[in-house]
């Protein structure tokens, strides 16, 4: 009775750590994954690269893969500023066009005391104005699809963020955009 | 391609591997010690969960290190628990076997990844390294396959001396 009273505690110690070891190495696994997803989606199926601009140290610009984040929008109240080239995207490819879509992922921060952000793309090359991205008006604008940038082509990413009266000095918003391949 | 944090995942493995080993040999181990590995799992987990939000900010390099830290102290726990069983409890039998079929396995996965992982960095590999790495496997393949197949061997040799 004794010796099955004993083996039973031990079996329910190792299927408790069992069960533990199961939830602990599954949810590590999925954040590895989700890891290893948003640095290397890019660096396989395309050849984009986000580069810093010259204005990334006011913008707060971080790259992390195929996601470019820009931490530090402010702007006065009931006023616009511009940041002239917080990220450049870079097609490294020695020939032939990249096609790509440019994905608007998050806005955060204070939203509700801004009136709009837009995206200006220029090219780096030739100077050219490319097309306009809405990335917040009231709510978030869309994605900007089929984008085709040439071989050894940077694209400049001008911002426009524009605040409402009743904004405050210190608020700032953060938005992420990440390019994408059409499957 | 690897990134720095697959080897705090694999030290996770490492530890609840541990916690799981140490629980099935539970009469030879302090009883605490199946609870600690836990502990040290969810630690990395926790590791890799700081790791995920901060993976913006911090370098390539420094993430390695830290990441590679935590994988040397998987892998000290390892051969800790090797020589625990060797020295302080004299299980020679357990103790070798332990070194057969958990440590040289998991220290040989640990060089592999990480050799790989430099190599993909473009860090220069001593092949060295490489070449008496296997050098030395061959000699122990070699060894364990005669002992194995020819148990008296051993004695035979010990006989000699």
């Amino acid at each position: 009775m004794e010796i099955r009273k004993i083996l039973f505690r031990k079996e329910m110690k190792l299927v408790t750590l069992l069960l533990t070891s199961m939830l602990i190495a599954t949810a590590s696994a999925t954040i590895y994954n989700y890891m290893f997803l948003n640095a290397n989606i890019g660096v396989e199926g395309m050849t984009l690269t986000w580069e810093l601009g010259a204005d990334n140290a006011t913008a707060g610009t971080q790259i992390a893969g195929v996601t470019a984040t820009l931490t530090n929008l402010k702007g006065p109240p009931n006023g616009t500023r511009v940041y002239g080239d917080p990220v450049r995207l870079k097609n490294t490819a020695g020939s032939g066009s990249a096609l790509f879509d440019l994905v608007i992922d998050d806005v955060s921060g204070d939203t509700d005391n801004m009136s709009s952000i837009v995206v200006r793309l220029y090219s780096f090359n030739t100077s050219a104005y490319i097309q306009n991205v809405t990335v917040w008006n009231v709510s978030k604008g869309s994605d900007a699809n089929n984008l085709s940038i040439p071989a050894g082509h940077i694209w400049r990413f001008e911002w426009e963020i524009s605040w409402k009266a009743i904004a405050l000095v210190t608020d700032s918003v953060t938005v992420n955009l990440k390019v994408k391949v059409p499957a | 391609m690897i990134l720095p944090e697959f080897f705090a995942l694999l030290s996770i493995d490492v530890f609840l591997l541990l916690s799981l080993l140490t629980c099935l040999l539970e009469d030879r181990f302090p009883k605490a010690i199946p609870y600690i590995y836990q502990i040290a799992a969810l630690i990395g987990f926790g590791h890799l969960l700081v790791s995920r939000d901060f993976l913006a900010v911090f370098g390539e390099d420094m993430r390695f290190w830290y990441n590679f830290f935590y994988l040397l102290v998987a892998l000290g726990n390892v051969i800790a628990i090797n020589l625990y069983l060797a020295v302080e409890k004299k299980m020679w039998t357990l103790a070798k076997a332990w070194s057969g079929i958990v440590t040289f396995p998991i220290t040989v996965i640990s060089v592999f990844f990480v050799s790989n992982y430099s190599y993909l960095q473009g860090a220069e590999f001593p092949t060295l390294i490489l070449q008496v790495g296997l050098v030395i496997s061959t000699i122990v393949m070699g060894v364990s396959i005669s002992i194995f197949l020819s148990p008296d061997l051993l004695d035979k040799l010990k006989g000699r001396r």
